[in-house]
């Protein structure tokens, strides 16, 4: 069917005045302590270091979750706070994804350790904002098993509204996600009811916050 | 009511002992939704008054939103394509997967996708494809439909799974949910890094951007439209919002009704495919607009159920579904709002399905956007019985035959049949009361 034809069938017989649309409710503080609350709500873990103390962060992570490889977004952030040398000084390998127009998701898989980067973070619901493109592979943030979000030169934002609009100020991006801890199914029932972490996803989220 | 298919479907469900599971974890998302509504106090009503307004002002233009998602969609890089039906839409999704020669398809929950029967589609045609959300590869490996739009295998006991999981990758060793999750997780992941066709759902269509926005807990929607090289989303045409912050809100009260969750784990916003500069996404973005009778329900009675959020809540308090389950139902669709999309989309299907209800309002009250589902339920009946009631004459032979067959006779009035003889019309007073008429007689 062409775009005409359907569009013209989506057509309303009559048309129905338009609604006025109430705005939002009223978001709450956008603070540190509430957004850590919601994301341990999600059994995400956050934790709040100084940029002198991210890699001992780093690596304590590494060692509690026993990771041996790992790999990295390449931004800016990841150079400039060199994540991967305290890792690679641990003995974890990094795993450095090939450069387009390459498959990635092979040497994505083979990391237990993903680590990215963002500015931004939604404070009602504990959500972590990821912005994919160049040098920021999706798949780093889907298929490791423990996911590391770094929070840096931190943007809270109230409420999904006010991301909304953050967004809208720039020039759309392609893609980008909310992480909310990790993944999760409650499609086999649990003996409490209670959904299982690790579905497809990672199975722990550690959020760090870096700097004040 | 006479001998129907819904009733035999839903009295072989009944019969099913882990049905009884079903009502328990109905039970459960109620309650969670209920818990999740009262922590937003005051402001939960104006979040479902602000919703409402978002969606019929959506549907009102629906056309401009469409055109205005195409135009932005196209510009991103994506391929949008326009699928008028059920068998358009199958088309246009074997076209692209023939031409990009796809072996095994990755698929995520989408309700759409049932609706159209893609995955049989594609299997005919020689491309094998998975499930990956866990309880829709449940369900595929039992062979059977979702019990539930949410949750498609909630009526599965953990030991039915450990059945079908030993049947599909050889005996495991416990029936703990934590050890079958992770099972599922290491067979599902080999083929998520082989998989060359990834088909995905939608939540909203965002129309100011070309954006599709897809909400879930499991990350098997990420791997679905990031692993592959070629990616189809399906998208409803009633999916459309004009802006991001309205998808927002709607977001918001999708999560809240159908698992009581503020938002799930993961919600993404995909607006094209991958650039030259990226090393993973889809290489081919193809949005497929679906109509398949949507547009029939615009400015009739059922047009409301095109503002439905699809967040499950109705089916989880409706007496009848609990007791049912979404398999007694004939469409893709079930529970009170399932009802009325299997008018609006499967007319030859709806069958007596309208009868799968107490009309006890109690859906309505629940549905976060207030769609009067007992209203259209009740028009969905009055619209089965002028199709399916014999005519006038019809009946009034069947009376005159019956009279003269005493048997007959007995059982059309044992069954109630005779009551489709009423007529309208006010049957006239008598002008004398009966007592008196037998007291004169008396005298």
């Amino acid at each position: 069917m062409n775009a005409d034809e359907f569009f013209a069938r989506l057509r309303r017989p009559t048309a129905r005045p338009l609604v006025p649309v109430e705005p939002p409710p009223a978001a709450g503080p956008a603070s540190l302590d509430v957004f850590e609350a919601e994301l341990g709500q999600t059994r995400g873990q956050l934790s709040r270091v100084s940029e002198a103390g991210l890699g001992a962060e780093l690596c304590r992570i590494a060692e509690t979750e026993k990771t041996r490889t790992f790999v990295t977004w390449r931004t800016p952030a990841v150079e400039r706070f060199s994540v991967a040398a305290p890792l690679e000084r641990m003995g974890l390998t990094r795993i450095v994804p090939p450069e387009p127009p390459a498959d990635a998701r092979l040497a994505i898989e083979a990391a237990d350790l993903g680590i990215v980067d963002s500015e931004l973070a939604v404070v009602e619901n504990g959500s972590a904002v990821l912005w994919t493109g160049a040098g920021r592979p999706r798949l780093v943030a889907c298929l490791p098993r423990v996911l590391i979000v770094l929070l840096h030169d931190l943007q809270l934002l109230a409420s999904l509204e006010e991301l909304a609009a953050v967004i809208a100020a720039r020039p759309p991006p392609a893609t980008f996600v909310l992480v909310n801890g990790p993944s999760c199914t409650a499609d086999v029932k649990s003996e409490d009811l209670r959904p299982i972490e690790g579905m497809h996803g990672p199975h722990r989220v550690h959020v760090v916050v870096i700097g004040s | 009511m006479s001998s129907s298919k819904f009733a035999e479907r839903a009295a072989r469900m009944m019969a099913n002992p882990s049905v009884a599971d079903l009502r328990i974890v109905c039970e459960e998302a109620s309650r969670l939704r209920t818990v999740r509504w009262a922590s937003y106090g005051d402001a939960v009503e104006q979040l479902r008054r602000r919703a409402r307004a978002i969606r019929e002002n959506a549907v009102a233009r629906l056309d401009e939103l469409a055109a205005r998602f195409a135009e932005r969609a196209t510009a991103a890089g994506a391929t949008v394509h326009f699928a008028g039906d059920a068998k358009e839409a199958q088309r246009i999704v074997l076209e692209i997967a023939r031409r990009s020669q796809s072996k095994l398809a990755i698929k995520m929950k989408s309700m759409l996708s049932e609706e159209l029967h893609i995955r049989p589609t594609l299997a005919e045609a020689g491309v094998q494809v998975l499930e990956t959300d866990l309880g829709e590869w449940i369900i595929q490996l039992a062979h059977e439909r979702p019990a539930h739009i949410v949750m498609p295998a909630l009526h599965k006991s953990r030991e039915q799974v450990k059945e079908l999981f030993d049947h599909e990758m050889g005996p495991g060793p416990e029936t703990t949910a934590t050890a079958l999750v992770g099972r599922a997780r290491g067979w599902l992941r080999r083929e998520f890094v082989r998989a060359d066709l990834g088909i995905t759902g939608c939540n909203f269509a965002v129309a100011e951007t070309g954006t599709v926005m897809m909400v879930e807990n499991e990350g098997n929607g990420r791997l679905s439209m990031s692993s592959p090289s070629v990616n189809i989303t399906l998208v409803p045409v009633e999916k459309l919002v004009p802006t991001l912050t309205e998808a927002m809100t709607l977001l918001r009260l999708l999560t809240a009704s159908a698992t009581g969750q503020k938002v799930t784990r993961y919600v993404s916003f995909v607006r094209g495919p991958r650039s030259a500069d990226e090393v993973d996404g889809p290489r081919e973005l193809h949005l497929v607009l679906v109509d398949n009778g949507r547009s029939s329900a615009l400015g009739t009675e059922l047009e409301d159920a095109l503002l439905c959020l699809r967040c499950g809540a109705c089916l989880n308090i409706c007496p009848v579904f609990k007791c049912s389950s979404g398999q007694a139902y004939p469409g893709a669709y079930s529970g009170p709002i399932g009802i009325v999309m299997t008018e609006i989309l499967e007319r030859s299907e709806a069958e007596d399905v309208s009868h799968a209800s107490t009309l006890c309002q109690v859906c309505r009250d629940t549905c976060p956007v207030r769609i009067d589902l007992p209203g259209m339920i009740h028009a969905v009946r009055r619209r089965e019985v002028a199709r399916t009631a014999p005519s006038h004459r019809e009946r009034l032979k069947r009376f005159a035959e019956a009279c003269l067959d005493p048997a007959r006779y007995a059982g059309e009035l044992a069954t109630g049949d005779f009551a489709a003889l009423r007529t309208s019309k006010p049957v006239p007073r008598p002008k004398e009361r009966l007592r008196d008429l037998l007291a004169k007689e008396r005298q």
